[in-house]
């Protein structure tokens, strides 16, 4: 037996992207967690300015929160919805990332561009569809309560 | 250190293109750059075409991509299982965000190695980093969806056999 450690192929593989060190590659070294925050707050000035997308989601989002106010929704169901909105929201942020590195990559035409693209909205959608359920799933049986109540 | 020190960075951290154009790094800089002006696609597509494309991406991965026909699988799999164990409405709700939780992940990973792939068609070290951590976003999400499926319902089919 040897005293040299013995290669591992699976440990080598798995350690092996924690080697790499970001900083030595990117032209902007990160900086501390405020300017973090910053440029989190940036970014999302940023899509509430630029994607109408995020403004519709905007009023989706208050409209819906207020409505579970109305119908009285407990506090599960709340947290559930505002997982739910969370959810999509952060599906329509990185799909706006996803796009801007698209075009960061390249400016010619290129085919996996537009997977890219369309992939990441799959996301978006797929994000939409799940809210609608779970909002006729928490709110749909209060709702009609509440309407046969007034009807 | 490389190729941190050889950046185009000023004394001041102002940050400055190679083009000489300045980028404003205050809380409104980001507002201030208009997309459009750096895309070669169709600018603002209407919601129809938006939804087209979304759903030519969906077809794309239940073509392309091995482990999103496991997921499908998987998901018609737990709807059946909780439409047989009958649970209870919220229990459904948690179920179908968690679905969707899993399937938005793994639609952002293949969005981010096809990027990748771009940017990079060379071996690159950060392309390695992109790809391994966007590959364990969807790894996290795949655990958390098993143990709300475990947790919804298991208790219902603990309940109707009466271990």
């Amino acid at each position: 037996m040897t005293t040299e450690r013995k290669p591992n192929k699976v440990v080598d593989q798995l350690t092996s992207t924690m080697k790499i060190d970001p900083d030595e590659y990117s032209p902007v070294t990160s900086s501390n967690r405020v300017s973090s925050l910053g440029y989190a707050l940036a970014g999302w000035l940023y899509m509430l300015r630029r994607q109408k997308n995020t403004r519709i989601q905007a009023v989706a989002s208050v409209v819906v929160f207020a409505l579970a106010l109305w119908l009285q929704i407990d506090f599960t169901g709340l947290a559930v919805l505002v997982l739910t909105i969370t959810i999509v929201w952060m599906a329509e942020f990185l799909n706006a990332a996803v796009e801007a590195v698209c075009n960061l990559a390249t400016s010619d035409i290129h085919p996996m561009a537009k997977v890219a693209r369309d992939v990441a909205s799959a996301a978006v959608l797929l994000g939409v569809v799940a809210s609608v359920i779970i909002g006729l799933l928490i709110m749909g049986p209060p709702l009609l309560e509440r309407l046969n109540l007034i009807g | 250190m490389t190729h941190g020190d050889q950046a185009k960075k000023n004394p001041d951290d102002r940050l400055v293109t190679p083009e000489g154009e300045e980028i404003d790094q205050s809380l409104l800089g980001t507002v201030k750059i208009d997309p459009d002006a750096y895309t070669n696609t169709s600018k603002n597509p209407d919601q129809l075409a938006s939804t087209k494309y979304a759903i030519a991406g969906l077809l794309y991965l239940l073509v392309r991509e091995r482990s999103i026909r496991v997921l499908a699988v998987l998901t018609v799999g737990v709807v059946l299982a909780g439409l047989w164990l009958g649970i209870s409405l919220m229990g459904w709700a948690l179920l179908v965000i968690t679905l969707g939780m899993v399937w938005v992940t793994e639609c952002l990973n293949t969005a981010i190695e096809a990027v990748i792939d771009i940017a990079a068609p060379e071996p690159h070290p950060l392309a390695k980093v992109g790809k391994d951590v966007a590959a364990s976003a969807t790894f996290i999400s795949v655990i958390v969806f098993l143990l709300v499926v475990v947790l919804l319902l298991l208790p219902s089919a603990v309940r109707r056999w009466g271990w």
